[in-house]
């Protein structure tokens, strides 16, 4: 009984969070269409996610594509398939690493901050003085976060795969010997424009679920100290795991839609 | 009457907290909420400016029923009315100033007269040169002072305050009730205060209302209040206990 009890209040409570993060995506549309743009509070979010944000994706992408392209160039090197390395390291970058692995760094970086933000506000009766003042939160508060991870995020994701490929080609070059002209140009090759294009999709696609995930989260947080943390690390593993598995689904019905 | 509270209720989980509350409000007038703590009287505040719905019963602001409103319909209507809540609720992003124009900039006023509006308030709330500040760096007078400022820059016809002397020193707090009945008198505004501080009832009430147990108990003026003979309304003006608490002396 207790077993059941339990299961279906996780079941009811994924069903609340989904309603929830559906609700307020309708609001965020709305809004952006239906009040004035605030192009200060906007600009202040690309700063904060954008340029912010670039120190860790550098590192994310330079680490990761330089112990891939080793990897790879390690095992294929044994059966005479080097030239093979840095295709490969560019499609994996530009499909899956760097849209994944970017999104989770930002996940845990923006999403937890926007949580955290938010609470606080909810908590102090901040958002509560703004409906007051008769300013509507989603659109001073949300929309420009939006919007902010829409626009900084695909820029992101390109510096993230970019400087993968670029130490993976380093290491395997420099440190590995792999011959460069043929290193390059299969990679040039065998990366597509189609490549680079599912990474940018992607990149919108995890923006829109971290951040409305990580508001909402805020938004929904227990007026405590314990209820702003919980909010912030619910943010952060909530959009971690919803990008994990929906990558797997959006990946699979990308190459679908694109083989075809 | 400006403001008409009629028959309202609220459950806030599984307590009901208001059981009918029924109270009216005149033009200019200044008007004290009273009650325990826990009485639901913060509750009514934010009933009133629509920040939470009530379970039944109606909230008339003139010729306006509140309840039905969405947060878009109750904006032009909020922009009549002023909340200092209890412990400010300042930005903490944005300075004092910066506090304080905030709604004349949502109005997108011209920033000379706005800046010129906000020097004028927080002088007149003994908030100058302290402009700069951030609200973490403000004691709780000034910033209550600094909510005040905020609530009324904009000149509206209703201010709510939610204990505005709560937490401060007794030079503090007359500080703060001298303000608010010199804004009434200043700008007319109705002006309807919760608090549970006696003190201030004598000095800013012109009516109070006394909510027990849900509902409104009693409503005169604070001569009469304070010389209630009714058991409950003596006990709460007096600080009687019927039953010594458990563990005291």
């Amino acid at each position: 009984m207790k077993f059941l009890r339990h299961f279906g209040s996780g079941w009811s409570g994924l069903l609340e969070a989904t309603g929830a993060f559906y609700f307020l995506f309708a609001d965020v549309i709305h809004s952006i269409f239906r009040y004035r743009f605030r192009w200060e509070l906007f600009l202040e979010q690309v700063v904060r996610i954008g340029m912010r944000s670039q120190g860790i994706v550098l590192i994310t992408g330079a680490f990761t594509g330089a112990v891939f392209a080793a990897q790879t160039q390690f095992r294929f090197g044994k059966f005479g398939m080097s030239s093979a390395t840095g295709p490969v390291v560019s499609i994996a970058m530009l499909r899956e690493l760097g849209p994944v692995l970017c999104a989770l760094m930002l996940s845990g970086r923006v999403g937890s901050a926007m949580a955290a933000e938010l609470s606080t506000m909810r908590v102090t009766e901040q958002i509560d003085a703004l409906r007051a003042l008769a300013v509507y939160p989603t659109q001073y508060l949300i929309v420009p976060r939006f919007l902010g991870m829409l626009v900084s995020m695909p820029f992101l994701v390109a510096l993230t795969s970019g400087t993968g490929i670029l130490c993976g080609y380093i290491v395997s070059v420099l440190l590995l010997g792999v011959d460069p002209t043929f290193y390059w140009d299969n990679t040039v090759k065998f990366t597509g424009a189609k490549d680079i294009w599912m990474g940018e999709i992607k990149a919108l696609f995890f923006a829109v679920i971290i951040v409305l995930i990580s508001c909402q989260r805020g938004l929904r947080c227990r007026l405590s100290a314990e209820g702003v943390g919980i909010a912030a690390t619910e943010a952060m593993v909530f959009s971690s795991i919803t990008v994990l598995i929906s990558n797997f689904f959006f990946s699979f019905l990308m190459n679908l839609i694109l083989s075809s | 009457m400006v403001l008409r509270l009629v028959e309202v209720t609220k459950t806030l989980g599984t307590q009901q907290v208001l059981e009918g509350v029924n109270l009216e409000v005149a033009p200019r007038e200044r008007l004290c909420v009273v009650g325990r703590s826990g009485a639901g009287k913060s509750v009514l505040l934010r009933l009133i400016l629509g920040l939470i719905k009530p379970d039944s019963g109606e909230i008339w602001y003139g010729e306006t029923n509140l309840v039905p409103l969405t947060d878009r319909e109750l904006a032009p209507l909020r922009r009549e009315m002023g909340m200092v809540f209890q412990n400010g609720a300042l930005f903490d992003f944005m300075n004092v100033e910066d506090n304080v124009a905030f709604v004349l900039r949502e109005r997108r006023r011209p920033e000379s007269e706005i800046r010129q509006q906000v020097l004028r308030i927080l002088e007149r709330l003994f908030l100058k040169g302290h402009e700069k500040k951030m609200p973490a760096e403000l004691s709780g007078g000034m910033r209550k002072r600094v909510a005040l400022a905020r609530a009324i820059i904009s000149r509206p016809k209703l201010i709510l305050y939610d204990e505005p002397t709560a937490g401060l020193d007794p030079i503090g707090s007359t500080e703060i009730t001298d303000l608010i009945r010199c804004l009434n008198e200043e700008f007319g505004a109705t002006t309807i205060v919760v608090t549970h501080d006696m003190r201030s009832v004598e000095q800013i009430a012109q009516q109070v209302a006394f909510l027990h147990a849900g509902r409104i108990y009693k409503v005169g003026s604070p001569e009469q209040f304070l010389s209630s003979e009714e058991p409950v309304v003596k006990a709460f003006v007096h600080g009687l206990v019927e039953e010594p608490a458990v563990g005291a002396c």
